[in-house]
């Protein structure tokens, strides 16, 4: 997330848009497929997420996130899963208990 | 044979849910939904310039609300130094010795919404 937020993920391909949620997060919208994503269709990265910017030793569409209790964590934002350090991989659309690191 | 902390040994945390972007909706049903019809400006970057009153300790928060500070701005830099991941000391030592300050800050009221709910308890 750009401190600055230049514009340049604006522009995007044919029969793409982009929307903004309530909170300020932008996500982009695929009219053909009918679709929504965090991930801009070209550069592959989500934009004004909300986490802590993307540290450039991760991979595209990944950034780094704290847990309320301060624990290191990833997000896969194309596979939509979160990642402990250890790598172990959870389903994202769960909120269970998980082990911390560090 | 590695020298890690067993699993049951670590300490545990909740990992909070995965957030889905909003779902696809036809464009016509979007003109009154609040997370489709939000104008990009109203998110973007602005600078804030502030002075403290001659012989103040802090600024007054009428000022700061004068100038155009809201409920939900972060604070991105101040008088060119990044905010966003600055050591608390050290954004405190900037703001106290500062006579004048210029802020850059950004409406995002999501992550306001998250800091809301952590100092919860």
């Amino acid at each position: 997330m750009a401190a600055d937020l230049n514009l340049e993920w604006i522009s995007l391909p044919r029969s793409w848009t982009y929307g903004i949620t309530r909170g300020g997060r932008v996500f982009f919208i695929n009219e053909e497929a009918k679709s929504t994503t965090w991930l801009h269709p070209v550069t592959g990265e989500a934009v004004v997420t909300g986490h802590r910017r993307q540290s450039t030793d991760l991979p595209t569409g990944w950034e780094e996130a704290y847990t309320f209790e301060g624990a290191r964590y990833y997000i896969n934002w194309i596979d939509f899963l979160f990642i402990l350090p250890e790598s172990r991989r959870f389903s994202g659309s769960s909120s269970i208990c998980m082990q911390a690191c560090d | 044979m590695d020298s890690r902390i067993p699993y049951d040994d670590y300490p545990v945390v909740f990992l909070p849910a995965y957030e889905n972007p909003p779902a696809w909706i036809p464009p016509h049903e979007r003109v009154h939904h609040p997370d489709y019809n939000n104008e990009l400006t109203q998110f973007l970057p602005r600078t804030i310039t502030l002075k403290k009153p001659p012989g103040a300790q802090v600024i007054p928060d009428s000022d700061a609300h004068r100038a155009g500070l809201q409920e939900g701005d972060q604070v991105l830099a101040v008088n060119d130094v990044d905010f966003q991941d600055i050591e608390h000391s050290k954004a405190v030592e900037i703001l106290k010795t500062a006579r004048e300050i210029s802020m850059r800050v950004r409406f995002f009221p999501y992550n306001y919404h998250r800091q809301k709910e952590r100092t919860v308890h």
